[in-house]
């Protein structure tokens, strides 16, 4: 059992307690300003990207703290946390059923769901309603229902109660027996969800609540359970309550409604993409980052920047600085009049190419260490960015333990963080070398080899760009180019995969068609250490053909490579800022 | 290959239906008709549309495609209940009834005439078409023949063409309404409206075209227009310079959804097919900069619900000869004849 | 062991999708029935539709239950959720018996099984959850590390107890619980513990202390990767604790010879009720109910 308290703790949100919250959160006004508005809301991203953590923090629990620390406490808007990661919702007997029975019975798993967390939450609340609305409420919600509520609780308890032993008994009926059993009283959104907003509102505290449903994990719900889901964000008006959905990313649910219609983003729902990219320090993660590991650091009384507790190796650093000093001397015999910013932008794009350039083809692997290099090494994914701090913190303390157990960690030293770093990124490579198939279900051997073979291929390819690109070297993403349907089909299931194990992130960018938007791919930078890349990479994108990308994964070909072959044009920074 | 030569799923499908009505020998030939006059209409005549009147929208090739395809999200799988002459009449009117802006904007959906018999080099096998599509494709605007805007009043759905029943009427309002769907960046250039390329009077419809995206989503019963009004911020504060056009464009947006949503009632009355669109659901999307912000304005939703007692129509406002007093006025005005038998 | 067991009709399941290679081994018992003058039926499953396969074994059992007097089942070669599933329609419709389990004499060296789907919930045997209690993940561990990970990762539960099991047979010290133990040493909400499927309990009384400690406050889903007889112990589990639920992760590739040879044979009774400290099961020949199929 460890005796020192890592203030990298990277546990699940749900593990967390509503002040660990509060303490931890960090609030994002890009996107909170949705969460917190009446609008129905997508948050997509993979795992520990941060969706779990933005619902829970506007969740009613975390709220109430919030407001008790800053004495103020409102009704307008509460959050009603429902997660959908849990045995129920993987519950399969629907599948059992005809297809009207079965739509009938998810979309009653899923309404007592959000009636139990909605009854919870309000059952919180200290005196939410006065004694006369308690008994109003429970007659007529006890009639709508034709259920006979528990008297000696509150309201909402009973609910709570009620919707507790619905769920057993539906359980009990599903289980019982050798046939495929329906559930004949089951409950739907409207009779039960819809018409106890309507009562509620009509008291003193919640007259002009706006309920905000935050369903957590959608991605589990069954299709039936989406297609409901859909329909009563394609239905109803958002005024008395809106839903804020938080799904993976590549197994995002499609938004056909119950009735074959569908929704629409932009006009039922805003889409919120978890997984920044991080561009450079100035990026709006870079900054996240900063805070997120600031505040950890701020908590056990740490009052070192983030940049001095997660230090450069000294040797790294110094040679970086002889690096930019010959390549500052290359820029101005290239632009002997300037301008200033020419050759400032000369120096940033060939500096660090410089280094791993000039390495000897026989030196260890480089000192990765520093602040900004593990945030790079993140790729703008939260988890990715506390979990290598959790573990450099761990051994550094470890280490410290052994030579002398009272001091305080001052820093973690740049070795630690290279060993750890290393560590990673030698795992990652295991990932993609031999636990595809299993760990991502449905993931073929063939599938298993081929991605192998594509990121063998790419990083083949970076570390070509890296040691004789002429115009862009560091560039480590890329987009598709010529895709046919023939060639998504074969190509898109094996991206999928890949992003279902985080190996790969897609993001969206500038095209090179002004004003249009394109995907592009980037793989998880911590693969980059254990081939002695770069993991700060260049804004720049390679374009690879759909043709290549297929022969390198299929036939294990390598990218061809030329040595000034352009790119996505980005000689404006702004163009990838957030 | 121009856009709408590019193959399609309404096609195939037109293309399958007449064969399946037809035999193959008999569909195979009708559908050639069609694609004789596609491909004749995309290279003599619809590109140069714009020539004529470049201050317009685009009525040209790629207009047609989006109808087209308007016509398919409109009806889906319900598609089926139009017969293959039908689907092949409608399809013949869409490619025409934007013909007539050849020679300019005004009536021109009265000016089909000509460039049909262009198109089908005057051959008399093609007269019984040629009423038809005039008739269907001049009701999608204009004036009815009573001089109302009731132009599908017009009609019948008691037409007929190969031995087959044509469903004028419907076939019109669908085409209507599809014509009215028809919206959206693709009819604009981004380029020409930023450079001042187009005339004073028609600015304001590109400007409407570039912020509007429209999609019939017939499972939920609604057409959704979806706007993105995109403006320019300095210091993190909206420029007040762009007020006036900011106003400007959002009431004359007003006025087009008002107006979508009146074709919308409109067409399904004469349309059991369009009976699902039950209402009209409306969004406001505004960017600063890059970055989207919701203003809170909530639902906006025009429907066909009438809840008894709110609001009942008043009879005579709308009847105004049934006024009672003007009834009882016409009543005393009556003399009987003196022969009346009189009941014992 | 037919002749032992007076068998008189033997039913066969095998998945379609499989058919070319259990080709060969089924062939193999239909001649040994014809041979012991035992009728045959071979029934199909398809592994890529648990509903259909649910079904047609849902039918047999309630088709023969009339003339069913005792069961023998063979479990040696069966995937752990069709046991469960028979098991349980067994228990529904009243029908008695025996199981067997043949022993390998040793296990392929590089893989047993490959490509798994995602983790479920077998029909009927999921348990009765509750609204806001914890999820418990209970797993009887096997020689596969990443399999217990993807059901962690799958149910994401806060609690998870890895049953690991114990003994040198099959080189398991090494395989299972010293890599169960190093992986996932460290991660403060799993806690492990040592059990013995080949024990003549199957490891029932430890894994039911393990879940009596839990039942009431958390939602248990509990997992066989290990020695197919916990699945037997887990059922039992089950029957006791009908809100624990049984999870299994269909794999889409088995390694043909997987296992070679047949070592010890071990049998029970289905339903046997589960007072096994101090009481070891029966190991003899003799079936509990008298009566053949």
């Amino acid at each position: 059992m460890k005796s020192f308290q890592n203030p990298f703790e990277y546990d699940a949100a749900t593990s967390l307690s509503p002040d660990q919250i509060l303490d931890f959160y960090i609030e994002d006004y890009s996107f909170s300003r949705f969460l917190q508005s009446t609008r129905n809301v997508f948050l997509v991203g993979e795992r520990g990207s941060g969706k779990t953590m933005a619902l829970l923090y506007n969740s009613f629990a975390v709220q109430v703290k919030r407001s008790a620390s800053t004495a103020t406490q409102s009704h307008h808007r509460l959050g009603i946390y429902v997660p959908c990661n849990t045995p129920l919702t993987h519950r399969r007997e629907y599948e059992l059923l005809n297809e009207f029975q079965s739509a009938v019975v998810s979309e009653h798993f899923l309404v007592l769901a959000i009636l139990f967390s909605l009854a919870d939450t309000l059952d919180k609340i200290p005196d939410g309603l006065t004694a006369s609305e308690d008994k109003t409420l429970a007659e007529h919600y006890g009639y709508l229902l034709d259920t006979k509520l528990h008297a000696d609780v509150s309201f909402f308890k009973s609910i709570a109660m009620f919707a507790q032993r619905e769920i057993t008994h539906t359980q009990q009926v599903l289980n019982a027996g050798t046939a495929e059993h329906f559930y004949p009283k089951a409950l739907t959104f409207s009779s039960a969800i819809m018409s106890l907003f309507d009562l509620i509102r009509r008291t003193k505290t919640f007259s002009s609540t706006h309920f905000m449903l935050l369903i957590d994990d959608a991605h589990y719900l069954n299709p039936l359970q989406i297609r409901a889901l859909n329909s009563w964000i394609a239905y109803r008006d958002h005024s008395q309550f809106s839903f804020k959905v938080a799904c993976a990313k590549v197994e995002q649910p499609d938004f056909v409604t119950a009735t074959g219609g569908s929704i629409l983003e932009g006009h039922d729902f805003a889409l919120i993409d978890m997984e920044q990219p991080y561009q450079f320090e100035t990026s709006s993660f870079g900054r996240m980052a900063r805070q997120i590991v600031q505040r950890r650091l701020d908590r056990i009384g740490i009052t070192k920047s983030p940049d001095n507790f997660f230090p450069v190796s000294a040797e790294l650093q110094n040679d970086l600085e002889k690096c930019e000093r010959v390549v500052e001397e290359r820029a101005r015999l290239l632009y002997p009049n300037g301008p200033a910013k020419k050759i400032r932008d000369y120096v940033y794009k060939y500096a660090r190419v410089e280094y791993f350039r000039s390495r000897s083809s026989k030196a260890n692997r480089p000192q990765y260490s520093g602040f900004e290099t593990i945030t790079y090494l993140s790729t703008g994914i939260i988890r990715n960015l506390l979990e290598p701090c959790y573990w450099m913190y761990d051994k550094a303390k470890s280490l410290q333990n052994e030579a002398d157990s009272t001091g305080e960690l001052a820093f973690i030293p740049p070795t630690v963080q290279r060993e750890i770093i290393l560590q990673r990124s030698d795992r990652l490579w295991e990932t993609v070398q031999e636990k595809l198939p299993k760990i991502v279900s449905g993931c073929s051997q063939i599938e298993a080899r081929r991605i192998r073979n594509l990121f063998d291929n790419l990083s083949t390819l970076f570390r070509e760009r890296m040691l004789r690109h002429k115009s862009e070297p560091r560039a480590n993403s890329f987009t598709i180019s010529g895709l046919t349907p023939e060639l998504e089909k074969q190509i898109f299931p094996l991206l999928r995969i890949a992003m279902r194990a985080q190996l790969l992130y897609v993001r969206s960018g500038v095209a090179k068609d002004e004003g249009k938007r394109e995907n592009y791919y980037v793989p998880n930078r911590m693969l980059w250490p254990a081939r002695g890349l770069d993991p700060q990479g260049q804004h720049a994108r390679v374009s690879l053909k759909a043709r290549d990308v297929l022969s390198a994964a299929f036939q294990n070909k390598s990218f061809p490579f030329v040595e000034s072959a352009s790119l996505i044009p980005c000689s404006d920074l702004e163009l990838f800022q957030d | 290959m121009t856009a709408i030569q590019q193959e399609f799923p309404l096609e195939k499908k037109l293309d399958q239906n007449l064969r399946r009505d037809f035999g193959p020998a008999r569909g195979k030939s009708i559908f050639a008709n069609y694609v004789q006059a596609r491909d004749c209409l995309s290279t003599d005549i619809l590109r140069y549309i714009v020539g004529r009147e470049p201050s317009l929208t685009d009525h040209g090739v790629d207009h047609i495609r989006n109808v087209l395809e308007n016509v398919e999200l409109l009806l889906q799988s319900d598609i089926k209940e139009l017969n293959a002459v039908e689907l092949y009449v409608l399809v013949i009117s869409v490619l025409f009834h934007d013909v007539g802006n050849l020679f300019g904007r005004k009536n021109h959906h009265k000016k089909i005439g000509d460039i049909y018999e262009y198109v089908r080099h005057s051959d008399s096998q093609f007269s019984q078409e040629k009423c038809l599509v005039i008739k269907i494709a001049s009701a999608h605007t204009g004036e009815a023949l009573d001089g109302s805007n009731d132009t599908l009043n017009d009609l019948q759905d008691s037409d007929n063409l190969y031995g087959k029943q044509v469903r004028s009427r419907t076939l019109a309002a669908i085409l209507r309404l599809a014509d009215e769907l028809a919206e959206g960046e693709h009819r604009t250039s981004k380029y020409i409206v930023k450079a001042h390329g187009f005339s004073k009077e028609s600015r304001i419809f590109h400007d409407y075209a570039l912020v509007t995206s429209v999609h019939p989503d017939r499972g939920n019963g609604r057409l959704m227009l979806t706007y993105n009004l995109r403006l320019q911020a300095r210091k993190g504060k909206v420029l007040s310079s762009n007020r006036g056009k900011f106003v400007r464009l959002m009431n004359f947006a007003y006025g087009r959804i008002v107006k979508l949503d009146e074709e919308r009632k409109y067409t399904k009355h004469y349309a059991p097919l369009l009976e699902p669109y039950k209402r009209t659901s409306v969004h406001f999307n505004f960017h600063l900069d890059s970055s989207l912000h919701d203003l809170d304005i909530g639902d906006l939703t025009l429907s066909d619900k009438i809840i008894p007692g709110e609001n009942p129509p008043n009879m005579t406002k709308l009847f105004p000869q049934c006024e009672p007093s003007k009834l009882w006025q016409r009543l005393s005005q009556i003399k009987l004849n003196p022969a009346v038998v009189r009941l014992r | 062991m037919l002749a032992e067991e007076q068998v008189r009709h033997a039913y066969v399941f095998y998945y379609e999708e499989f058919a070319k290679r259990t080709e060969k081994a089924r062939s193999s018992v239909a001649r040994l029935c014809s041979r012991a003058r035992i009728k045959i039926e071979i029934l199909p499953l398809k592994y890529e539709n648990p509903v259909q396969s649910w079904t047609a074994a849902r039918n047999f059992c309630e088709g023969r239950r009339t003339q069913i007097r005792h069961v023998l089942l063979d479990i040696s070669t069966m995937p752990r959720d069709l046991i469960w599933i028979l098991l349980s329609f067994f228990r529904e419709l009243n029908v008695h018996g025996t199981y067997v389990y043949n022993m390998p004499k040793g296990y392929h060296s590089k893989w047993l099984s490959r490509d798994p789907g995602d983790p479920r919930l077998i029909y009927k045997l999921g348990g009765e959850s509750k609204f806001g209690l914890k999820t418990v993940l209970l797993v009887v561990t096997g020689f596969d590390l990443e399999r217990a990970q993807q059901l962690i990762d799958f149910f994401d539960p806060t609690e998870t107890i890895l049953a690991v099991q114990s003994g040198p047979q099959y080189d398991n010290l090494r395989m299972n619980a010293s890599r169960h133990r190093e992986f996932f040493r460290g991660s403060p909400d799993i806690t492990s513990f040592d059990v013995d499927a080949y024990s003549s309990d199957h490891g029932y009384s430890k894994l039911q202390k393990a879940i009596a400690a839990r039942v009431g406050n958390g939602n248990i889903v509990m997992a066989s990767l290990g020695p197919k007889l916990s699945a037997m112990a887990l059922f039992r589990i089950h029957m006791s604790h009908p809100q624990v639920g049984l999870t299994y992760t269909p794999s889409k590739d088995y390694n043909l010879k997987y296992s070679h040879g047949i070592g010890n044979t071990i049998r029970g009774d289905l339903f046997c009720a589960p007072s096994y400290s101090g009481s070891p099961l029966p190991s003899s020949t003799k079936p509990l109910v008298p009566g053949k199929l």
